[in-house]
């Protein structure tokens, strides 16, 4: 009888362990790839010795523990990364405050007068007033970074209803300063166990390729002509977004530091386009800096 | 606190040390170790022992290899390093006089 079900039985075997081990890699990406394979090592090992010893495969799970479970464990005892997460939010998080600051800067000593993009200034007159109260939004974008870990999900979310408002409906120069503060609040979640699944990065490359759509629709409209020069402006946005692909963390520095360029070009050389050309500065920062943060390598040697 | 409560974290400062202990007598698999240390009390399941040994290892304490040797299929055996010889005895000297003032304050609150 029992002979008749060895088949079976070592074909379930094999499913036990291979979704446990799969589970185990998946939420040990943080993880340098020989301490990884050091614990499936480990794993593997365990089974096999388990069904030595006359333990079903069920019974040997039993002893590690569900592989969420494990593999909090095992990232514990390594220290590793217990706070990527956090450090993933809190670096997006103060590029978005520093952002905001950027843009009060350049709103308040950059923009020329007579330039309204829904540009929102109640005060009027005293420079000093401006200063101050164009420096709002950065204070806010802040708060998350300051109040209570208790408060800080709620903070976050009723932050960014209020840069995205106002982004939207009041002061569209803001727009860089709330797709970071959005970042800050998804990116950390998907980057959590490691390098994201490759559907991220390609909606990443995805998103740089809008500039792009938009140049080109606005010339089959007949806005622009294509000549040399606003193809360029086509095809590199549409390169980044090919760059973003390679699941490294170098592209998304590249990709970022670009945005950086295009934010600080558009402050000096306001033209017709300045609004899209600020977004897409402020869109290649983010999905850059994104991609640069979730791909990062976080070695980290064992505590001494 | 509970009995438990005490017991737990007094053994999670000493887990490591019993794990060098054990291996300095000769080199074991993963489940053997498990195995004595269950029985010990000092560990629930093999599920804390593992990540224990990520850690271990990461530190240079103790060292896997795959035996391939013998007949049957290839066993994975740990075994301690010069350095985690060279903590065990250290350990063993803190053992033995924080445990002598211990006792010794026991014995004088009685």
């Amino acid at each position: 009888m029992r002979r008749a079900t060895t088949t079976e039985g070592t074909t379930m075997n094999a499913d036990t362990e291979d979704t446990y081990l799969r589970d185990v890699a998946k939420r040990l990406r943080a993880l340098t790839p020989a301490q990884r394979s050091a614990v499936l090592d480990d794993v593997r090992a365990h089974f096999a010795d388990a069904a030595e010893a006359g333990r079903t495969p069920e019974q040997a799970v039993e002893g590690l523990g569900d592989p969420a479970t494990f593999t909090r464990r095992v990232q514990a005892e390594l220290g590793h990364d217990a706070d990527r997460a956090g450090r993933i939010r809190r670096v997006l998080q103060w590029t978005a405050v520093a952002m905001a600051v950027f843009t009060a800067m350049f709103e308040t000593f950059l923009w020329p007068d007579g330039m309204t993009f829904g540009l929102f200034l109640p005060i009027q007159g005293d420079g000093f007033a401006v200063v101050l109260w164009s420096l709002v939004p950065a204070l806010v974008a802040a708060l998350p970074l300051v109040v209570p870990a208790r408060a800080r999900t709620a903070t976050t979310v009723v932050v960014l209803a209020a840069l995205t408002a106002l982004a939207l409906a009041a002061q569209m120069t803001f727009v860089p300063t709330a797709m970071l503060a959005w970042a800050a609040l998804i990116v950390p979640v998907i980057a959590r166990h490691g390098r994201p699944a490759p559907a991220w990065r390609i909606a990443g490359g995805v998103l740089l390729m809008l500039p792009s759509a938009q140049l080109l629709s606005g010339a089959l409209a007949g806005s622009w002509g294509m000549d040399a020069e606003a193809m360029i402006y086509t095809a590199v946005p549409v390169g980044l977004g090919l760059l973003l692909l390679v699941g490294r963390s170098w592209p998304g520095v590249v990709v970022a530091a670009f945005g950086a360029g295009v934010l600080v070009w558009g402050t000096l050389d306001l033209g017709m386009l300045f609004l899209l050309l600020w977004w897409a500065g402020g869109l290649f920062l983010t999905v850059g800096l994104s991609h640069a943060l979730a791909h990062a390598n976080l070695r980290r040697t064992g505590r001494a | 606190m509970s009995e438990e409560r005490i017991a737990t974290n007094l053994r999670k400062g000493v887990l490591e040390y019993c794990v060098l202990a054990l291996l300095s007598h000769g080199e074991k698999y993963g489940l053997e170790l498990a195995g004595d240390l269950t029985a010990r009390e000092l560990i629930a399941s093999e599920g804390s022992l593992y990540p224990l040994l990520a850690r271990m290892r990461e530190n240079g304490l103790v060292e896997p290899r795959w035996d391939t040797s013998g007949t049957g299929r290839p066993r994975r055996y740990y075994a301690i390093t010069q350095h985690g010889s060279e903590q065990l005895a250290t350990f063993t000297r803190v053992w033995v006089s924080l445990g002598a003032q211990v006792d010794a304050l026991l014995e004088g609150s009685r």
